[in-house]
């Protein structure tokens, strides 16, 4: 009896990123039997640096997300910072100086946002809502809105797999932004001053937390995120096009929720990040190996969201009635 | 401190303006500004001009002021534009109905859409912008499933959707006496009926208002098939405006949308918000568009000044208003 008990302990309150691993699983089975090249190692490194953007995007939503907020302008800022490094190639020929300058411009319009939204007080969804269309509009002006190919040996070396056939810089890049992410999380002040700001503010402020500050890092992270992720797309591209980063930002918000993150804020965890990111490489990879039109695939794509979403959220009550029982046994025993 | 109660007075009264007729001084600054740049802006016939440019927007706005006001957000809205049209099309085009009945189908379409949206979120206690987004991706695969039957390209050719958008009555153009009608029923919903408090009290304050015996669930889903219902109304003017119906229809639309009701100054935390200061916040969209292209500033560059009359706007915005934290 006792063993059990410590067995539930184990298992139920990671009920929800068990049932976004275990849907992961379900549709990798439905595509594997369509499609038997799907379910290889190889395709499923494949994933990852396809969407290695994505991923690295959805890190800096994390704390966005959990800050209580919203960040709607991370697909643009990737645009621009790819088309300026682009531009800076184009002139100067050094890609070292291009990723620089696309690093420092993403850092600098993040302390921007960042200061509008945590000092000015200004409505976080508004500031960014105006920060994608201006910054996709720049990056359409300074380019001319034609694509600038970029034929440069750091972005071969991020690019190149350098072992069995499919390790390359960028997944290594990757993994350790997502580690670094989950130790700032989870380990230290910023990562809790972050779920306390998501929580409430107020309460927040009033225990002695510098919350206009640590929303101002939170943006800045992001927007220094998104910077890393347009050098990711670059070296996967080989090119700075206008349409790049186009949704990342709704599907980084989508990824980051799907995985059981509260939008609300205050709640969240990088295992949930980390799962539900996973789910929705299976689900658009998986979608476009099957070689349908577009119109099945809206469909079907926003048909499995919504579907998994309803699932995700019946658990989350599961797991609220579960852990109440657990924790009203466990004082009986008492 | 030093100042006398007069004079404290008088500061609350100006910064009560202020905050009431801010969004409204910026519509106005802005008018003024766009008038001395370009002569040709401050005539009658493009003041009509751009009421028609953002009818479209206008109409759309609606919905989300409804949705705002409690709270929520309808990512899903473009699509649904999308969905109005295309369905409004597709009956006309196939000879199956004529163009009342086919409206009036599309329209209870996109309020089911919209209906569905309001129970996932108010019934399964969902987060609105992730399920309207899922949404925004399933309705706009529907809409091209309807679409793609008829080579992704619908000619509209009716006489009323013809009139609806070149068509004047005592010399005012019909869009936009259509706008003003729709925006007047909008504030008598608001502020002259028992459900327009109704959305007021659950977005101010939901718990309360539910111990008051409040429907709160009914009041939110009404809030989204409302949302759906004028998507549908700005599909069909979208229609009758372009003439005809693609597979771009409506793209990005709901993102001007939330524009034009957080500049009118909607809280996203619901419970604030003025269905009139929306139509301003539209209309100061439109005037940056239509001032853009007398000014002739490059295509390429027009999302990005846009965007920045919109950040401007907001900074504005937030400096007539009291500090509330």
């Amino acid at each position: 009896m006792k063993q059990r008990c410590d067995w539930k302990k184990i298992w139920i309150p990671k009920l929800d990123v068990l049932t976004i691993l275990g849907m992961s699983v379900l549709l990798m089975i439905i595509f594997a039997a369509s499609n038997p090249r799907f379910l290889t190692i190889g395709n499923f490194f494949n994933l990852i640096q396809q969407n290695a953007a994505l991923a690295v995007v959805a890190v800096g939503m994390t704390f966005v997300v959990i800050s209580g907020n919203m960040d709607l302008s991370s697909g643009s800022l990737i645009v621009l910072s790819a088309c300026t490094a682009g531009l800076v190639f184009q002139k100067t020929g050094n890609m070292f100086l291009g990723i620089l300058g696309s690093l420092c411009l993403s850092a600098v319009i993040g302390a921007f946002n960042g200061s509008l939204i945590a000092y000015g007080k200004i409505n976080a969804v508004i500031v960014t809502l105006s920060c994608m269309m201006w910054a996709r509009g720049l990056a359409l002006g300074i380019t001319g809105a034609s694509s600038i190919a970029i034929s440069s040996g750091i972005l071969d070396f991020l690019y190149r797999p350098f072992l069995l056939g499919f390790v390359n810089v960028s997944l290594l890049i990757v993994i350790l932004i997502m580690l670094t992410g989950a130790f700032l999380l989870g380990r230290t002040k910023f990562g809790r001053y972050t779920r306390a700001i998501g929580e409430n503010e107020a309460a927040a402020a009033l225990a002695g937390i510098n919350t206009k500050r640590i929303k101002w890092k939170i943006f800045m992270l992001a927007a220094v995120l998104a910077g890393i992720a347009s050098v990711l797309d670059l070296a996967r591209l080989g090119s700075a096009v206008t349409t790049i980063g186009t949704n990342m930002e709704l599907n980084a918000i989508v990824a980051v929720v799907i995985g059981g993150n509260k939008l609300s804020g205050g709640e969240g965890s990088f295992a949930k990040t980390i799962s539900g990111l996973l789910f929705m490489f299976i689900l658009y990879n998986g979608l476009s190996t099957l070689g349908m039109t577009d119109d099945i695939l809206y469909l079907l794509k926003g048909g499995i969201i919504l579907f998994v979403l309803a699932v995700q959220v019946l658990t989350g009550r599961l797991k609220m009635k579960w852990m109440k029982q657990m924790n009203s046994s466990e004082r009986k025993e008492e | 401190m030093g100042e006398s109660p007069k004079e404290v007075k008088k500061k609350e009264f100006l910064q009560d303006l202020l905050e009431r007729f801010g969004i409204a001084l910026v519509a106005l600054l802005m008018f003024v500004i766009f008038s001395v740049l370009s002569s040709k802006f401050c005539s009658s016939g493009n003041i009509f001009n751009v009421f028609k440019q953002i009818s479209i927007i206008a109409i759309l706005s609606i919905g989300m002021t409804f949705v705002f006001m409690i709270g929520g957000m309808d990512l899903s809205a473009g699509s649904n534009v999308m969905l109005g049209a295309v369905v409004t099309a597709a009956l006309l085009q196939s000879g199956k109905a004529s163009i009342v009945p086919a409206m009036c189908i599309a329209l209870i379409l996109c309020m089911i859409m919209g209906m569905l949206n309001g129970m996932l979120i108010e019934v399964l206690k969902i987060n609105c912008v992730i399920v309207t987004l899922g949404s925004q991706l399933a309705i706009r695969g529907l809409a091209l499933v309807i679409i793609k039957r008829y080579n992704s390209w619908i000619w509209m050719k009716d006489p009323l959707l013809k009139f609806v958008n070149t068509g004047t009555v005592l010399g005012i153009p019909f869009l936009f006496l259509l706008v003003l009608i729709l925006y007047l029923g909008a504030w008598v919903a608001f502020h002259r009926t028992a459900y327009g408090r109704q959305v007021y009290a659950v977005g101010g304050n939901e718990k309360t208002a539910r111990l008051c015996g409040i429907n709160t669930v009914r009041v939110k889903v009404i809030c989204y098939v409302i949302s759906g219902l004028t998507a549908g109304l700005a599909g069909i003017v979208a229609a009758a405006r372009l003439g005809m119906v693609s597979t771009t229809v409506g793209i990005g639309m709901e993102f001007e949308a939330v524009t034009a009701v957080v500049l009118g100054g909607a809280s996203l935390k619901g419970g604030e918000g003025n269905v009139l200061k929306t139509l301003i916040g539209a209309v100061i969209v439109g005037m940056i568009a239509n001032f853009m292209t007398l000014f002739g500033v490059d295509a390429n560059y027009q999302s990005a000044v846009t965007g920045a009359f919109i950040l401007f706007a907001a900074i504005f915005n937030r400096m007539t208003q009291r500090d509330v934290a």
